[in-house]
């Protein structure tokens, strides 16, 4: 009887517990399924406080290349310095403090440039380039594999023009299309 | 202490232990945490890490050769476009409508149209010549609809009209090419389009800037942004010279793709508009640096929304900025003591 009593109750806690980590577990994966955190690319001004201001000590943030409007420059804004030597790989040419930016030939004279997020640090400085002289075909994206969704973006509460804020999950993305602008 | 206590005991804490343990198991099956910092912590980013063009927005105040001399307003909310024609006529492009302004600013009339217009020219005897996303279309003075060319396909997106004779030349940007119609509107050739076997450069267009105009001089100048270069053709599309060339400094053009758009004053120099780094400047007929009529520091006001400027002259060599952050004129005139003009003009 007294084992009985022991298992009984031993049951019971573990029950309890189990079914309320599991409802717990499950609010928040509904909350987050809900909504995301996201930037709009047509409000950001490429500031660079999303590289520092992520709780993440690497930025969830990261550049994306949005190739529907880029232009496939030779000379890339976005990816060579203002004044470069050559138009050429050239680390002394390149914009980017961690070369995160990969540039690849297509058909002459269009190149193709695409990121290499893991060692993007969402700094923006790429962003600006392109933004500035070109299309503006790199922006700026939270990446959902690593964001944390937390319930106060740190990122959010930081950005001085308010372009980021929480989208359905289902649309998790906002790339520069005319739509997006209006 | 009875005997059920202490069982009771053993068990809570039996109990307290295995759950315990199943949390900790739990929470040890989670995904690893991530690292994290508070913020505030952090060190700004250096230098390294911010994109500055700030010591080429400066100018030395040398190189302007021209100062602001006054603004019209157009009234237009969308102001897209603008020609000078005989007798000095502004037209002005924008909101569906084309408005006429006299010599001395007063508006004269106003054409209205069906669609957006995207460029404009002013061709003889009064007549307007208008492209829109696809085609354009021909207005006598009084706003009559005289001609109304075919339509360049989904693809087309014009950016500038000119007119030689009875030839309508128009830049598409969309197709990277420059088309060639007929006094009918129809189609009479085309040429410019990269890697199309014409012997032409070709055409880089990476974004919806690609002027052209016809000269005193017969040909056909059109502007290559993706080269930096300013190009003349033969109206049979022969690629004939190119100058220009891709620099911060202000000899040079700017950024991935300029100039945005050009004008000719009546000696025959260049006025060309440059986007990213906001600028007007002067070239020789030889495509020689001049100087400045205005530059990034006189011409953006706010920095989120840098404004592209559509040039044009008067027969006064005053240079005409189309401002599209407030659809006004801002007329720019030589100022009294010019520097000396170049070699290459003296010849």
């Amino acid at each position: 009887m007294k084992r009985r009593v022991f298992f009984g109750g031993l049951a019971r806690v573990a029950a309890v517990l189990g079914l309320g980590g599991l409802a717990g577990r499950l609010a928040q994966s509904a909350q987050a399924a809900h909504t995301v955190w996201q930037i709009d690319p047509w409000k950001c001004t490429s500031c660079g406080k999303c590289a520092t201001e992520c709780v993440l000590e690497l930025s969830a943030v990261k550049c994306v290349q949005f190739y529907d409007i880029c232009g496939y420059c030779d000379f890339c804004t976005g990816y060579f310095e203002p004044q470069p030597n050559k138009l050429n790989t050239g680390a002394e040419n390149q914009l980017c403090p961690t070369g995160a930016i990969v540039r690849k030939f297509i058909e002459d004279p269009y190149y193709e440039y695409s990121i290499n997020e893991p060692l993007c640090v969402g700094c923006a400085k790429c962003v600006k380039g392109c933004t500035l002289f070109g299309n503006g075909s790199f922006h700026l994206q939270i990446r959902h594999d690593r964001c944390l969704n937390c319930n106060e973006c740190s990122i959010a509460k930081a950005c001085p023009v308010q372009a980021i804020s929480r989208v359905p999950a289902g649309k998790p993305y906002l790339f520069k299309t005319l739509e997006g602008r209006k | 202490m009875s005997e059920k206590q202490k069982l009771n005991r053993r068990g809570f804490l039996n109990a307290g232990l295995l759950a315990t343990g199943g949390v900790a198991g739990w929470l040890s099956g989670c995904d690893q945490a991530p690292q994290t910092t508070a913020p505030k912590d952090r060190k700004p980013l250096d230098k390294r890490f911010t994109y500055d063009v700030s010591e080429y927005e400066r100018v030395d105040p040398a190189l302007l050769l021209y100062a602001e001399a006054g603004q019209l307003a157009t009234g237009l909310q969308t102001p897209s476009c603008l020609a000078v024609g005989a007798g000095d006529l502004l037209y002005v492009g924008g909101d569906q409508v084309i408005k006429i302004f006299g010599k001395d600013g007063q508006p004269q009339a106003t054409l209205t149209l069906g669609d957006h217009p995207l460029a404009v020219v002013a061709a003889e005897q009064g007549r307007v010549g208008v492209a829109f996303l696809d085609h354009f279309e021909v207005f006598d003075s009084a706003g009559k609809l005289l001609l109304k060319s075919e339509s360049l396909g989904a693809k087309a997106h014009l950016t500038a009209i000119a007119v030689a004779g009875e030839a309508v030349f128009v830049a598409d940007a969309g197709n990277r090419e420059v088309v060639r119609f007929d006094a009918q509107g129809k189609v009479a050739g085309r040429f410019g389009k990269f890697g199309n076997g014409d012997g032409n450069p070709g055409f880089l267009v990476p974004s919806p800037y690609f002027h052209l105009l016809t000269g005193a001089d017969g040909l056909l100048w059109v502007a290559n942004p993706g080269r930096h270069q300013v190009q003349a053709y033969t109206l049979d599309g022969k690629f004939e010279l190119g100058w220009g060339q891709p620099a911060m400094c202000a000899e040079g053009f700017c950024g991935c793709c300029n100039p945005a758009h050009f004008t000719r004053l009546p000696d025959g120099r260049f006025v060309t508009s440059e986007k990213g780094l906001v600028r007007i400047k002067i070239y020789d007929a030889k495509g020689k640096f001049v100087g400045l009529v205005a530059g990034h520091t006189q011409l953006v006001k706010h920095e989120q929304t840098l404004p592209v400027y559509r040039v044009a002259c008067d027969s006064a060599g005053r240079v005409l900025a189309l401002d599209p952050t407030t659809g006004n004129i801002r007329i720019f005139a030589p100022k009294a003591e010019e520097p000396p003009k170049t070699q290459s003009q003296q010849k």
